[in-house]
């Protein structure tokens, strides 16, 4: 097992773990709201939304504390290397899992609108489509911690599953539409939340991007096994 | 420094920044002394390196001082070492998991059963690398400040659903004066504890609701027998022939029920055994074989090398059993089913389905996702030639009693369990399993296993496999 405390200034190391705990916080409080974002729809629990709502905040301020973080780390240690791209990646991650945040917290308000209406069963899909962005978004928090770029590779890879399961998803909609015009908002709604659900994959492939070039210093697509691998699909 | 050398797992003791800056000002001090002491230009240099050593050495010897207060400092050395390192063989023999925090709440120490429980992989980063909880930061300081704070809930879903409690304490270190604090934290997985109680009333819910249909049906035949029937020998023997039909298939159905159950109860304990991919897929192929003679289908198995991986015998022929079962009663008469066991240095993206024999634009979906540490793999692909599954149908293929709608697999005595028992096998094998399907033209699975760690290799039974490269079953 390697040690990683490794800088002469002990504070310097103290200073980077500081961000990483701050960033593996972040990064679960926008897991959790997901999660919880996707129970409040798929089981019809207006307080779990409104809790989501609520949580947005705590998000907000710790996407600042990493922002601060990485400032003080940029202005008094002067990072280089890995260090340094350890430091901006923390921020583009942040910015990224805020989004996330966000998102979440937009399908919670859908949520609370699609509750007070009768069911539209299907509710099914989308919480099947939410528990593949859910793996996939936890399985790239545990890679950035980890500092894991197969993983993050394969994540990157499977958001195109995630577009998949978003196409099927609008076509079941819009069909649902079709058939009953009575209950077209409802079906916007959820269209909405949807949407919101695929960008959170979106998200999550920019956050395994900031992965791979935290650790190697090179553009994830550039990697020989995704350029391989592109080139095989074509 | 008396804290440098303390072995290469306990701790690591940097400079701090008070001491470089005291360390760093003698020695300008001493500088200039000498400096304006001597006037000659060749002393001045020797001068100057002597200056700065024995100001180093004024230092160290006062900063120990000042730390070991009475002791003589190499009896404190000794004892602060012996005393660490005993320390963690002591945790290490605890037959439960214990991690040890600095004050930052770094992992500076874990024994065996924690590394395996969170895995840890290396030491000196924060524990919220390894478990993910807001509520970490919280009690830490609580610990810290000397309190005792409530456990610690964790509940990770993947690779599989878990719940971890954590508990922290902090220990503060007298032996050597400095005073230190330290967070101890016991970890326990209390998985069963949490999920036992919903999956008993889930399998029971399962059991009642697939044994309705069948038993509402049985009783519909005995009805008739007892009334129209009864003296229609002709009619009796039809009816108690579909009888035992159904019957046969609730038997099936709880087996399945069964064998899904006990998978899912161990499914957060990593299988410590081994299995042999190769003799699993021979048992498989041996009992699958007078299927796919009934129905003409020709299996036909490549391996390419001796496989031993984590998983347990057993399963890993159930598992390739179900699939390969699936293959054949799918594939129509006169086709063959490819079953293809590969070996790769190392996870790209290409590894699954590298000997598939679909087209590129096949769907793809990843039901568990492949192991990705640097370890060599093992992949076994399964492919038939069937009606294949349409884009709707792949999302949930391996969830339970699904099946595909005009249901091709009831025809053929299917349970809709037999893709869920795979996929949870493979889960709890920590293997990768992917699927991808063409409509029309046919059906992967393939199935990505890790090779098993070097180090454990030792106690790895040796199967005599046969020699032969290609096995073909008519």
């Amino acid at each position: 097992m390697p040690n990683l405390a490794k800088h002469i200034v002990s504070g310097y190391d103290s200073d980077l773990n500081e961000l990483t705990s701050s960033l593996s916080d972040l990064g679960r409080v926008a897991e959790e709201m997901v999660s919880k974002a996707i129970r409040s729809l798929s089981q019809r629990d207006n307080d779990l939304a409104k809790l989501v709502i609520e949580r947005d905040n705590l998000a907000n301020r710790l996407q600042s504390k990493v922002d601060e973080d990485a400032m003080r780390i940029l202005a008094l240690r002067n990072p280089m290397a890995m260090d340094l791209r350890r430091t901006i990646g923390a921020v583009r991650v942040a910015t990224d899992l805020e989004r996330i945040g966000d998102l979440a917290e937009g399908i919670a308000k859908r949520a609370i609108n699609l509750n007070e209406e009768p069911s539209l069963n299907l509710s099914d899909e989308f919480e099947r489509m939410g528990r593949q962005v859910k793996t996939l978004l936890t399985t790239a928090l545990d890679a950035l911690v980890r500092e894991d770029t197969q993983a993050a590779i394969q994540v990157w890879m499977a958001d195109r599953e995630i577009d998949e399961s978003y196409n099927l998803i609008v076509t079941d909609i819009l069909d649902n539409m079709a058939n009953n015009p009575s209950r077209i908002s409802a079906a916007t709604a959820l269209l909405f939340a949807a949407k919101n659900l695929e960008r959170v994959g979106d998200h999550t492939s920019n956050i395994c991007e900031a992965i791979y070039f935290t650790r190697h210093g090179k553009q994830l697509i550039e990697d020989p096994a995704i350029q391989s691998a592109l080139k095989e699909k074509k | 420094m008396a804290f440098r050398e303390t072995g290469h797992s306990a701790y690591t003791h940097a400079l701090r920044e008070s001491d470089v800056i005291i360390l760093s000002t003698f020695a300008i001090i001493s500088v200039s002394i000498m400096a304006a002491l001597t006037r000659t230009p060749l002393m001045i240099g020797a001068l100057t390196i002597g200056g700065f050593w024995l100001a180093a050495i004024v230092f160290l010897r006062l900063s120990r001082a000042l730390r070991s207060s009475a002791t003589p400092v190499e009896t404190a050395e000794n004892e602060f070492m012996s005393g660490t390192r005993f320390a963690a063989t002591f945790t290490d023999a605890l037959p439960q998991a214990v991690a040890v925090l600095d004050r930052d709440g770094r992992v500076i120490h874990a024994n065996p059963m924690a590394q395996d429980l969170i895995d840890i992989d290396s030491l000196g980063r924060p524990l919220s690398v390894y478990v993910r909880d807001s509520g970490i930061t919280d009690r830490l300081s609580t610990a810290l400040a000397g309190y005792t704070p409530d456990p610690l809930m964790i509940h990770q879903e993947i690779p599989t659903e878990r719940y971890v409690s954590l508990l922290f304490s902090s220990v503060t270190h007298v032996g050597d004066g400095s005073g230190r604090s330290f967070v101890l934290v016991v970890m326990n997985d209390v998985t069963e504890l949490i999920l036992g109680g919903q999956r008993r009333a889930d399998f029971l819910a399962n059991a009642s609701h697939e044994l309705k249909t069948p038993i509402a049906s049985m009783l519909g035949y005995i009805e008739t027998l007892r009334g129209h029937a009864k003296d229609d020998p002709e009619a009796q023997e039809r009816f108690l022939g579909i009888m035992a039909q159904q019957a046969e298939r609730m038997q099936r159905l709880i087996q399945d029920l069964l064998s899904l159950r006990r998978i899912e109860q161990d499914e957060h304990i990593a299988p410590t055994e081994t299995a042999d991919l190769d003799l699993s897929i021979r048992a498989a192929i041996e009992s699958v074989a007078p299927l796919a003679e009934s129905r003409n289908i020709t299996l036909k198995y490549k391996k390419k090398k001796k496989s031993i991986v984590p998983g347990h015998q057993d399963e890993t022929i159930q598992l390739c059993l179900n699939l390969i079962e699936n293959a054949t009663k799918l594939s129509p008469p006169g086709e063959t089913v490819y079953i293809t066991l590969s070996y790769f240095e190392q996870w790209t993206p290409n590894v699954p389905f590298a000997d598939g024999h679909l087209p590129e634009t096949a769907t793809t979906r990843v039901i568990n996702p492949a192991p990705t540490s640097p370890l060599p793999l093992y992949t076994i692909t399964i492919s038939d030639s069937g009606p294949g599954f349409s884009r709707t149908h792949l999302p949930r293929i391996g969830e339970r009693f699904y099946r595909v709608a005009g249901d091709l697999s009831s025809k053929e005595k299917g349970t809709g369990l037999g893709l869920a028992i795979v996929k949870h096998i493979a889960r709890r094998h920590r293997a990768g399993l992917y699927v991808r399907s063409k409509e029309g033209l046919g059906t992967e699975f393939c199935l990505i296993y890790q090779e098993k760690k070097p180090s454990e290799t030792a106690d790895t039974p040796k199967q005599a496999a046969p020699s032969e490269k290609n096995m073909t079953v008519q």
